[in-house]
């Protein structure tokens, strides 16, 4: 629920820019433009703005940043049956399997982010997942006996990781992964890479919600992200070089029996959290701004906010309704 | 022990019944003691740690109250010494106990004798009306542990244990960290009592002219001591080496487990488990008589590992030829507690979070760092982080057991936390002789061994 500011909001999913503006940053050598692009990954519209000399330049990166969005996706999708999360998650109980470096390399900063987050942040969080997505679609409860096995297999500890031989297993049967919390902030990382990688500095990656800023747009502080986070409220905020992410009470949620349940689940109880907070999280990465909003979510705002002041760097909005 | 779970909670709703006054028994009426009252004290047992009691009542007399008006003690030379130290009559001292508890000028009494009359002393004490401080051990017997602590229940006089350690201060801190979830589950802790001398532990010195032929100062009731006539112990000729040092034998108490281990098993229960301590699931034993080869039949060197209900185990150890003392810790799944000048409390690295959570009021500040591999890292890194709890002065045993007789507070050690103690030590000392395990039988309150 968030979007670039306009006046160069771009409706629809077409991948040409708009009309370049010439920018007069005196200081440049080369005369940047502003460029937007946006694609449909991941079930969410995902924009790109970037600021390129050239138009030539900017659709090529722009589509290289689109094909690694892909690429990422088809590595961390819980939803895709045939991703190398999804391998990995029915290898669960069985012996370490050699991952990609992408893959290893996103499960060791979640790892981190579960222990910093004490479990409030939580990858595998899976089985329980897939039983409120279930419950969402019936309108019943989990049941007790599908719950207590679900809830047994949600333990961030059983994720064992090999640096030497770049190996995870899951050490339990019935575990499994679901990045849901911390994938698109990770792929916006990754994304932001690329473009830096370019020479491409000043950009902004918004995949649906998980943003990253890179450099201001010139003559500028900072980008101006709106946050909407479903609460009624709406706030904008400036950030660069830095990830942006809300999660909480948004429209995804469930009423059962009078009482709304959020489609983000509590990994210590198996159940979706019936306060109503939402929370953005200003990070110096979108993976670590992805992760701890859904972990100051859970905690609720007191615990919430303890938490995020022992990042560096990271600042935090917390809405909150009866 | 899920039935000492629901029975725990059933004493909590009695004794909340019980402020309310209403429903408290007569006999509880009788003892409590008003604030401006003097407390009387008998002294029974005038060796070492009797008078060590005398001399302690004396100089607390005027800021306590309190004052010792009878001793007792079937060896005359012991007993002309306190009857001096309390500065009284001929008439302030008597070699038979039953005087004390009959005296109308005694309202409580310290039992200080060897271990095998604890319990007797102590039962015939509180059914004449007597509130009762017990030296630790509480008994010789599981037995006597029992019917002690159902004596206490019966008559409803205040009864105390004496291991010092339960009033010292860090013990409480303790049980604050442990009940508050400080340290997670507490999985296993160690206590340790260590010695080493050039003439073996125990070997206390002998008067020559000591003995139940002797005349004056040297006469002893040996037949009372022994006890045999009340089943305490075996009728045996006259043996000085077992008057005077009855530590070393096992007919009188159980060596070095009894004397030394519950002083640090009372209070590591006291933290762990609470004020009425928690009985044993199972004991082993290990250890033996490795140097200190004398007439003695105790170990110098001894071990036990308690198991309990609850879900935890008690390394004891008490060695009397290295005194090399391994610290008291307590270990939980989140964190440990050394005892020392003051209590260490550390973390674990795993649980890390949790711990600090738990004791983010104790902890200075901390953040999170990012590492080179863009990972965020606790700083300091998890299980770095520690502090300590400072000893603050505290009610000492004896003013506490004074707190108790005027109702003020109830005892540090009760007679709940003392049986439960002996229960653990007794099985071990058991364990040690029969070359079995031990397990308890909840139920029916008694050691099975294996």
């Amino acid at each position: 629920m968030l979007c670039v500011l306009p006046p160069f909001l771009h409706a629809g999913c077409a991948t040409d820019p708009p009309t370049p503006t010439p920018e007069s940053a005196a200081a440049a050598s080369e005369v940047l433009t502003r460029y937007e692009f946006a694609q449909v990954h991941m079930g969410v519209e995902c924009r790109i703005t970037l600021y390129a000399p050239r138009r030539e330049q900017a659709v090529e990166v722009a589509g290289r940043a689109f094909a690694r969005i892909a690429d990422l996706d088809a590595v961390l999708s819980d939803w895709r049956v045939e991703s190398e999360l999804n391998r990995l998650n029915d290898a669960a109980g069985g012996s370490a399997l050699p991952v990609s470096e992408d893959l290893y390399r996103v499960l060791d900063l979640a790892w981190h982010a579960a222990e910093a987050t004490g479990g409030a942040f939580d990858p595998t969080v899976g089985p329980v997942v897939r039983l409120w997505r279930q419950a969402r679609r019936d309108g019943r409860l989990p049941t007790p006996d599908a719950l207590a096995p679900a809830r047994e297999a949600v333990g961030w500890r059983g994720i064992e990781l090999v640096p030497e031989s770049r190996s995870a297993r899951l050490s339990r049967a019935g575990m499994r992964l679901d990045l849901g919390g911390i994938g698109k902030g990770y792929i916006a990382d990754r994304v932001g890479d690329m473009l830096r990688s370019e020479r491409v500095s000043r950009f902004l990656i918004d995949l649906g919600g998980d943003l990253l800023a890179g450099d201001p747009p010139p003559g500028r502080t900072g980008w101006t992200i709106q946050v909407q986070t479903g609460l009624g409220r709406s706030s904008a905020l400036e950030a660069a070089n830095a990830g942006v992410a809300t999660s909480g009470d948004t429209a995804q949620y469930v009423e059962i029996d009078g009482v709304r349940y959020s489609h983000i689940v509590d990994p210590r109880t198996g159940l979706g959290l019936t306060d109503r907070i939402a929370a953005t999280v200003i990070a110096p990465d979108a993976t670590t701004a992805d992760a701890l909003a859904s972990a100051v979510c859970v905690l609720g705002e007191a615990e919430g906010l303890a938490l995020a002041e022992r990042f560096p760097g990271v600042r935090v909005l917390i809405e909150t309704a009866r | 022990m899920s039935g000492g779970i629901d029975r725990r909670g059933f004493l909590g709703v009695t004794a909340g019944l019980a402020a309310g006054a209403a429903l408290m028994p007569a006999s509880s009426w009788a003892r409590v003691r008003g604030a401006n009252e003097r407390i009387r004290l008998g002294v029974i047992g005038c060796g070492g740690q009797g008078r060590w009691h005398i001399g302690d009542y004396r100089r607390r007399a005027d800021a306590d109250n309190v004052v010792v008006t009878r001793v007792c003690d079937v060896y005359r030379r012991r007993l002309d010494q306190a009857v001096g130290m309390i500065g009284g009559t001929e008439s302030a001292g008597t070699l038979d106990y039953r005087e004390v508890l009959d005296s109308p000028e005694v309202d409580a009494v310290v039992i200080a004798t060897p271990d095998h009359w604890h319990t007797k002393i102590a039962i015939d004490a509180m059914d004449a009306g007597k509130d009762v401080f017990c030296e630790k051990p509480l008994s010789l017997t599981i037995e006597q542990a029992i019917e002690c602590r159902d004596a206490v229940k019966r008559t409803g006089r205040v009864f105390a244990v004496g291991p010092q350690r339960a009033s010292d201060d860090l013990t409480w801190k303790a049980r604050d960290a442990v009940s508050g979830g400080r340290i997670g589950r507490v999985v296993w802790s160690q206590g340790a009592v260590c010695r080493n001398s050039r003439d073996f532990q125990f070997n206390w010195g002998i008067d020559r002219d000591a003995g139940p032929d002797a005349t004056g100062a040297g006469y002893v009731w040996w037949d009372r001591w022994l006890g045999w006539e009340h089943g305490l112990a075996e009728k045996i000729p006259w043996n000085p080496d077992h008057f005077f040092r009855f530590r070393k034998y096992f007919a009188y108490n159980g060596g070095v487990a009894t004397d030394l281990m519950y002083h640090v098993l009372a209070p590591l229960l006291l933290a762990i488990s609470g004020p009425d301590g928690e009985y044993p699931r199972r004991v082993v034993a290990a250890g033996g008589l490795y140097i200190q080869k004398d007439e003695r039949d105790i170990p110098d060197t001894s071990m036990l590992m308690v198991d309990y209900p609850s879900e935890h185990t008690i390394v004891l150890v008490s060695v009397m030829t290295n005194d090399d003392t391994p610290p008291l810790v307590i270990r939980g799944q989140h964190g440990s507690m050394e005892f020392g000048e003051g209590l260490i409390v550390r973390e674990q690295r795993p649980w890390f979070p949790e711990f600090r959570a738990a004791n983010k009021e104790f902890l200075p500040d901390w953040g999170m760092v990012q590492d080179s591999r863009g990972r965020f890292v606790p700083d300091p890194p998890g299980g770095q982080m520690s502090y300590t709890i400072a000893r603050e002065p505290r009610r000492d045993t004896n003013g506490n057991f004074l707190d108790a007789i005027r109702g003020e507070a109830p005892p540090n050690c009760n007679a709940e936390l003392g049986c439960s103690t002996m229960v653990a030590i007794k099985m071990g000392v058991e364990a040690y002789r029969q070359n079995k395990v031990f397990t308890w039988d909840a139920e029916g309150e008694r050691a099975v061994p294996s």
